[in-house]
């Protein structure tokens, strides 16, 4: 079915001997295997290198035998005729083969070239092989080769590339130079700082000067650098700013790198603007500076307050001697005054009962004058030193619940005689459900006593009330005194409270007392927590009002004195 | 103000023969007079010469013999060595004061019974507070009445 190829023909039988021979020969001197095989894969002709390569005898090894037969029934599959028949001639395949004598691999291409028998039947074939192997190793260590350089350019490209992106984004100007000082590499920042090249308009300004000056201080550093011994090194340079043309600190740091042999192959040097550094210095220096003064002032004003603490001192000192100096001047008048007070009041009474003999009547009554003078000069001191006291804040209360009703009882024993004898009706009332208010019994019954006695004092008819009624609010006492009498006069009535102060002075004669008692009584109320007020009509008479909450306020003194 | 003063007993045999055995060594006071020994020996330890007489008459008047001292250091003395039935302290005398007299004597085993009467001049709260404070029985400020002493003396001495 298949249609037979032109092609060379297998020489009939009987032919020249001669030729065949020497073509026998020609075969066996190509380098290459040639194979010639029927139909049906046996081989009809086979030069030297086939035969080695697909043929072998009982003598042979077992390994030889053994490739061998591998070989040619390798090939066989290349030229049985039940393999598709291929152009001849192109797309030699590949064959991989094994050498017989040494078990070494071997590659052949190979081309197949149909035969046809002298009828022109196509039956059988030639298979021209040739040897590939030295080739394709050769091949493939050019591939592998031209790879590796491939991949050491594109590393080499890589690093290179990561390295300018480096130095170009440092954002300070580097510079690399070799050993004989030629730059290497320089980023744009030391280009800028550095260079002034032929087409660099910067080189004809002022500032071109400027900008070799940099050059040449960097220049001159890195060459002293080279110079000595030492890795690295840096030094302080004053350069020039050539966009501003204004001078700046920096300092330039070199480093060496050196080959296998220790020996400087470039130096980077890296130049650092130290301007902020220094600005960051003076301001540093300046906070300092403000600092000092700072503390310098705070110093002194704390001297100052020192000085006005010790000031202070002093005085509270001074304030509590000249007090505690009060304090102790009214205890020795208050002993000074009441020894010969006593003295007086003694003798009297002894000369009263008799000790020193009977008495005449008009004896007696000098007694009995001389008597009621030192009481009352007794009250008055000890009006005067209360007060003093008071005002010392030497005050002192002994609080205790206060039943009004009965001290209105015991003040009324005390006033109803006095009441009588100037014929005045004297009542007492007290609100019904009154209760006991919290305070100083003693002092309250001073005050209202002194009330009371000038009520009677300075009333000529009528009548004198004591009145006690609960504050509209329910947590105080209100307590009057009225009276029908003289009455005070309305511009009077805010000087009644003052020391020494009488309405009028002459009644302090017609009236007796040194006024002391409403000035007194008005502190004694308000350190009690309450007030003393006055109201009052000339010739129509005059009320007296204190006003006391239920209980003391915190704050009003001792409250443990037993009278 | 006396009502927590402890009673005094009143004057024993112990106390007459301690008065003896005194007499014997020749410290009798000199002021012992009229009526003496009856009711009872009170000491007045008082500076001021006026006081010191005007009690000095209503309580020998009473029967009361009285003996007198003008500091506090007399006065201490007087009281160890005497034994007195009563004691009538001012306070400010020269020496010693009445206050630490006072003291002295209430902390001595042998002298805490003698009632003593502080009777000063001294008029302000805080004084009456030291006086209960140094342990003394009664307080009475000057100006005294001569009978209001002689009244405080036989209630302590009574009680």
């Amino acid at each position: 079915m298949r249609k037979p190829l032109p092609g060379p023909s297998i020489p009939a039988d009987g032919e020249d001997n001669a030729r065949e021979s020497w073509s026998r020969r020609a075969l066996d001197a190509l380098p290459d295997p040639v194979v010639v095989m029927d139909g049906e894969s046996r081989i009809l002709l086979a030069n030297r290198r086939a035969r080695d390569l697909l043929l072998s005898g009982s003598h042979d090894t077992e390994a030889r035998r053994s490739a061998a037969e591998s070989n040619f029934r390798l090939l066989s599959v290349l030229t049985s005729g039940s393999r598709p028949a291929r152009p001849p001639c192109i797309s030699p395949e590949e064959l991989a083969l094994r050498d017989p004598d040494d078990g070494s691999d071997l590659l052949f291409e190979v081309s197949v070239l149909p035969l046809h028998s002298a009828g022109g039947t196509p039956g059988g074939s030639v298979a021209l092989l040739r040897d590939v192997t030295e080739l394709k190793r050769k091949t493939v260590e050019l591939e592998a080769q031209a790879n590796r350089s491939y991949a050491a350019e594109h590393q080499a490209w890589q690093d290179s590339t990561r390295l300018n992106v480096i130095i170009e984004n440092a954002g300070v100007p580097i510079v690399v130079t070799d050993r004989n000082r030629n730059v290497m590499l320089m980023n744009h920042e030391a280009e800028h700082l550095l260079e002034t090249g032929p087409g660099d308009v910067r080189a004809v300004l002022p500032m071109g000067r400027d900008i070799r000056a940099n050059e040449a201080k960097l220049a001159g550093f890195i060459n002293d650098f080279l110079g000595e011994p030492g890795l690295r090194r840096e030094r302080r340079l004053t350069l020039v700013d050539p966009d501003e043309a204004r001078e700046f600190p920096a300092v330039a740091v070199s480093t060496k790198i050196l080959d296998e042999g220790d020996e400087a192959v470039a130096v980077v040097t890296v130049v650092r603007d130290l301007t902020q550094e220094v600005e960051n210095q003076h301001l540093a220096e300046e906070l300092r500076k403000l600092n000092e003064e700072l503390e310098e002032r705070v110093g002194l004003a704390t001297r100052a307050l020192e000085e006005r603490t010790v000031q202070l001192e002093a005085q509270r000192t001074e304030l509590e001697r000249a007090s505690r100096m009060k304090s102790e001047f009214l205890a020795i008048m208050s002993h000074e005054l009441r020894t010969p007070i006593n003295a007086i009041l003694g003798y009297n009474s002894l000369l009263r009962d008799g000790l020193f003999g009977d008495l005449g009547g008009e004896q007696s009554e000098a007694l009995r004058r001389m008597r009621r003078a030192a009481e009352h000069l007794l009250s008055v001191i000890n009006d005067i030193l209360d007060l003093s006291r008071v005002e010392a804040g030497k005050m002192q209360l002994s609080v205790s619940d206060v039943d009004l009703a009965s001290l209105f009882g015991e003040l009324s024993d005390s006033v109803s005689p006095m009441a009588a004898q100037k014929s005045l009706a004297f009542t007492v009332e007290v609100e019904p459900g009154m209760p006991a208010v919290r305070t100083d019994e003693m002092r309250l019954r001073q005050i209202l006593l002194n009330l009371l006695s000038n009520a009677v004092k300075f009333t000529d008819a009528g009548s004198v009330t004591l009145r006690a009624s609960l504050a509209p609010e329910g947590d105080g006492a209100c307590l009057e005194v009225s009276d029908t009498g003289i009455g005070i006069a309305k511009e009077k009535l805010d000087a009644i409270f003052e020391a020494f102060t009488q309405v009028d002075q002459s009644s302090t004669r017609q009236h007796g007392g040194a006024g002391l008692g409403l000035t007194i009584s008005r502190r004694f109320i308000r350190v009690m927590g309450g007030e003393v007020t006055v109201s009052s009509v000339v010739g129509v008479g005059t009320t007296f009002r204190v006003d006391l909450p239920l209980a003391p306020p915190p704050l009003s003194g001792n409250s443990d004195v037993s009278g | 103000m006396a009502g927590g003063f402890e009673p005094d007993p009143p004057e024993s045999e112990a106390d007459s023969s301690h008065r003896e055995s005194c007499r014997k060594q020749g410290k009798e006071s000199e002021m012992t007079a009229l009526g003496a020994g009856k009711q009872g020996v009170v000491l007045i330890v008082d500076d001021d010469e006026d006081s010191q007489y005007v009690y000095r008459v209503i309580l020998e008047a009473a029967r009361f013999e009285v003996m007198a001292a003008r500091s506090g250091d007399q006065g201490l003395l007087m009281a160890r060595a005497r034994h007195p039935s009563a004691i009538l302290m001012d306070v400010s005398v020269p020496g010693m004061d009445g206050w630490r007299v006072t003291e002295l004597l209430k902390d001595d085993p042998h002298t805490a019974d003698i009632p003593v009467i502080i009777v000063t001049a001294h008029a302000f709260p805080e004084d009456l507070r030291r006086a209960e404070g140094v342990g003394s029985d009664a307080f009475l400020t000057k100006p005294c009445e001569p009978r209001r002493v002689l009244e405080e003396v036989r209630r302590l001495l009574a009680s």
